[in-house]
């Protein structure tokens, strides 16, 4: 209870108006001026975190733009939201990086989407836009539809200039030689010494955040479902918590089992992709072979139990679509057990090969104080001794109500420790399946609420644990009960700029398995 | 080594294997199927919850037409949800790769002539795409030397598809895509397909490739890679466009920052709808379709 009164005291000092309710983020107005100070006193009075900073544009004559900062306060289970309107005549404010370093990106996707510009940032390069409309257009203002095109230019991605004797630039992308995502990277050695990383994204924007403003839950349901193949379920689950949220309902205890179970079968098979991954990044087909066709077999379960591959029409606003049954979910679980035994004894064999420890123990190394600056999250951030999970720290559906669970931390921080953690958290995983299967109640009761007629202007915040970290997704509604605002912040997004402090000084050939390592989304990034 | 043999001898011969266990799901992946159109009253319900027009209806002179866009569905199975007769299902496997020319629509279901009892819903309201208000693209580029968009269809001869359906390379092209795609295409390298069998591979560089296997709507940022990706692949040149989004948008179609679909910047050869398709989908339309390929070519 003393950090709620130590918000409560923190909002009454810094804000000019504030709300305080159950299971929903703080809430509290700043002037912008005192945006900068406000933050620098959370940050070192209550230790708060940078979550989301994204901007609104409420299409009305006055006060039209406002600046949202959501924070997540480390020694509480809530988010504190700030929002700062901004004055029409002059859409600046002052830069949160030097506070936040992980305020950058968000801050040149500010300035691309909605024009406002934060003064004194480090970098002003353009971060999603590439040409594909004018520079002074700003697509996520009210006044620009959402299906007009423009002609595109062809233009030269700035880049960061590395200079000196010696120093070689390698251009990589955006399409790359396996079958990846696409993403630019400069890279610059000396000889076959990384010195830096220059990363450019958004070659996938397709506008999803745009193309949500106008349509109700449903609708916007299939873009959130589609924004990344692999995160789905986080990615629909933290959209439909944000609904929730808004509507003020909570989901009926069978779906919240279920949407636990879909959210761990989601990071066991991505676990077990990131462990085939990250052997192929050193050509190590066996283990590549082996750990694909664990994957295949966990994705045949995903589509025999719950209809999709990519366990996608499942979770819904609510609560969930449909689910097997309890007794075909036991059988589940049996078929789940020999396959991590399987894994453990392909693992085996790659642990066990010299060639392997080589090329992964002390490469890439993340310090666990780059991983807090930055404000790392998931496994990549908990192989460097940070402890972070947003199933335990800000616990949602089933997790608030199954019992405790472990959340192992490493502290090698190198790549071999991310290897390992994800073989750490596949126990935890598994355990936290069996545990909601028998948990399930198993009356018949309802398997999603209605959602009710959303109250105009209301809005809702949703975090979920993917298998790479932290997507949090905020929803505003307009006077219609529809989306008029929906920004997503994902877990890719926080960890990319942590693969650049850690390939310095790593041979070139090194850096895809680094990046394996992380193994993160551009469709994520891009959205 | 010893337990590396013995680890591949216990997971035993995969390639080809269906799954192990009893399906406890309906599934979503497929194409989807009118099992009981006997039982079908026409009330439109499927249509109405379609939320990407991937359903129709269209009248005709003594009853309507149920029409299936496979380009457009993106398996929400809301439909199927919606339908209170059960008439609908995906069928997997069944896969509905779509060679050049054949319409991009197929019948579903015919209720002309049936003794059908319910009042025939308004079909007027129902066809539309979202896809339509978007303002015209003409001038798709600024700078791009003034090329026209979509590049125009490149003839290809019946000894050329021979020999590619022997030795098929893809150069895999993501612009947009949200990775699901792209994870089924990895997935045709695992034991379980096996497409190097099969004499198809995945390359590094387009300049290796015969065909370009491109997922996602075609991102406005990526038009200049897509452009310059298809121009260095060696004639002739196919182009596969794998899942919904590159078939014909998806989800995505009437954004401002994609193209609706591949083949407004490249010819497509064939299209793989589903969202996503699944690896055996994929790997039947590399090969089948190819093979059906050949066949109208061999025809013209």
């Amino acid at each position: 209870m003393t950090h709620f009164n130590a918000v409560e005291g923190f909002l009454s000092i810094w804000t000019i108006d504030y709300h305080i309710e159950n299971d929903r983020p703080f809430f509290g107005r700043v002037e912008r001026d005192r945006l900068f100070c406000c933050l620098e006193s959370a940050k070192s009075e209550l230790g708060a975190r940078l979550s989301m900073l994204t901007a609104r544009d409420y299409g009305r004559m006055n006060d039209r733009f406002s600046l949202l900062v959501i924070l997540d306060i480390p020694a509480t289970t809530s988010y504190l939201a700030i929002e700062t309107p901004l004055p029409d005549d002059n859409l600046t404010y002052r830069s949160l990086t030097p506070l936040f370093p992980n305020a950058s990106w968000p801050e040149r996707e500010i300035r691309d989407m909605f024009g406002i510009t934060a003064c004194d940032t480090p970098d002003t390069r353009p971060f999603i836009r590439k040409g594909a409309w004018p520079a002074d257009l700003f697509p996520l203002r009210k006044d620009i539809s959402p299906h007009r095109a423009y002609p595109i230019e062809r233009v030269l991605l700035p880049t960061t200039v590395v200079e000196g004797e010696g120093v070689i630039e390698v251009p990589v992308g955006p399409i790359h030689a396996g079958i990846i995502e696409p993403g630019h990277f400069r890279i610059q050695v000396i000889g076959d010494t990384l010195l830096s990383l220059d990363a450019q994204f958004a070659f996938c924007h397709r506008g999803i955040e745009k193309l949500a403003e106008g349509r109700d839950p449903l609708g916007a349901l299939l873009l959130a479902e589609r924004q990344c193949g692999t995160c789905s379920v986080s990615n629909t689950l933290s959209f439909c918590l944000a609904v929730e949220n808004a509507a003020g309902i909570s989901v009926p205890p069978r779906a919240a089992y279920i949407r636990v179970i879909l959210a761990e079968l989601e990071r066991l098979y991505n676990h077990v992709n990131d462990i085939a991954a990250i052997a192929a990044g050193i050509g190590m087909a066996f283990v590549t072979q082996q750990g694909l066709v664990l994957k295949e077999e966990l994705q045949r379960i995903n589509a025999g139990f719950f209809g999709h591959r990519f366990l996608r029409n499942v979770v819904i606003p609510g609560g969930i679509r449909s689910y097997p049954g309890i007794d075909p979910l036991n059988e589940m679980v049996e078929l789940l057990a020999p396959i991590v035994r399987r894994l453990d004894s392909i693992v085996a064999v790659a642990i066990g090969n010299s060639i392997f420890q080589d090329r992964l123990e002390n490469t890439g190394i993340l310090t666990r104080s780059n991983a807090n600056e930055l404000g790392g999250v998931g496994p990549a951030a908990r192989a460097s001794g940070v402890s972070i999970d947003t199933r335990c720290d800000h616990p949602y559906d089933g997790y608030r109500i199954l019992p405790g669970f472990d959340i192992p931390t490493r502290h090698e921080c190198d790549v071999m420790a991310r290897f390992r953690m994800r073989l750490d958290e596949i126990p935890t995983t598994l355990a936290l399946i069996e545990a909601a299967v028998k948990s399930l109640p198993v009356v018949s009761s309802p398997i999603a609420a209605t959602i009710p007629i959303i109250a105009p202007g209301s809005w809702g915040f949703g975090a979920t644990e993917s298998a790479r970290g932290e997507n949090c997704v905020f929803i505003a509604f307009d006077a219609h009960g529809r989306i008029d605002r929906y920004a997503v912040r994902t877990a890719s997004y926080l960890n990319w700029p942590l693969i650049p402090t850690t390939v310095r000084g790593n041979i070139l050939p090194d850096f895809p398995l680094i990046n394996k390592s992380f193994e993160l989304c551009y469709a994520d990034v891009d959205r | 080594m010893f337990e590396n043999l013995m680890i591949a001898i216990r997971s035993g011969f995969l390639t080809g294997t269906p799954t192990r266990f009893k399906p406890h799901a309906r599934n979503a992946h497929g194409s989807l199927e009118a099992v009981a159109a006997n039982r079908c009253n026409g009330c439109g319900v499927c249509v109405k919850a379609c939320p990407v027009n991937a359903l129709s209806v269209r009248t005709t002179e003594d009853g309507m037409e149920f029409l299936f866009h496979p380009g457009r569905c993106v398996g929400c199975v809301r439909c199927i949800d919606a339908c209170t007769k059960s008439v609908l299902r995906f069928i997997p496997g069944n896969s509905t790769f779509q060679l050049p020319g054949t319409p991009d629509q197929k019948k579903l279901l015919d209720l002309s002539r049936s003794g059908m009892t319910s009042t025939p819903i308004d079909d007027g309201a129902l066809v539309s795409s979202p896809g339509d208000n978007k303002s015209s693209e003409e001038c798709v580029s600024t700078n791009l030397e003034n090329i026209k968009f979509p590049l125009s269809t490149e003839a290809y001869k019946t000894a050329d598809i021979a020999v590619l359906r022997n030795s098929l390379h893809c150069r895999h092209l993501d612009v947009g895509s949200c990775n699901g795609c792209d994870n089924e295409m990895i997935a045709l390298g695992g034991p379980h397909y096996d497409v190097q069998r099969l004499g198809i591979d995945f390359v590094a560089s387009p300049r290796h490739a015969d065909a370009l296997t491109l997922t996602g709507p075609i991102s406005r940022n990526s038009l200049v890679a897509t452009y310059e990706t298809f121009t260095a692949t060696p004639k002739p040149r196919l182009v596969f466009a794998v899942g919904n989004c590159a078939c014909s948008g998806g989800i995505f179609e009437g954004s401002y920052a994609v193209f609706d679909g591949a083949s407004k910047v490249v010819p497509v050869t064939i299209r793989i709808p589903g969202c996503p398709p699944t690896p055996g989908d994929i790997l039947n339309a590399l090969t089948e379709g190819l093979k059906q390929l050949q066949t109208i070519c061999d025809r013209e």
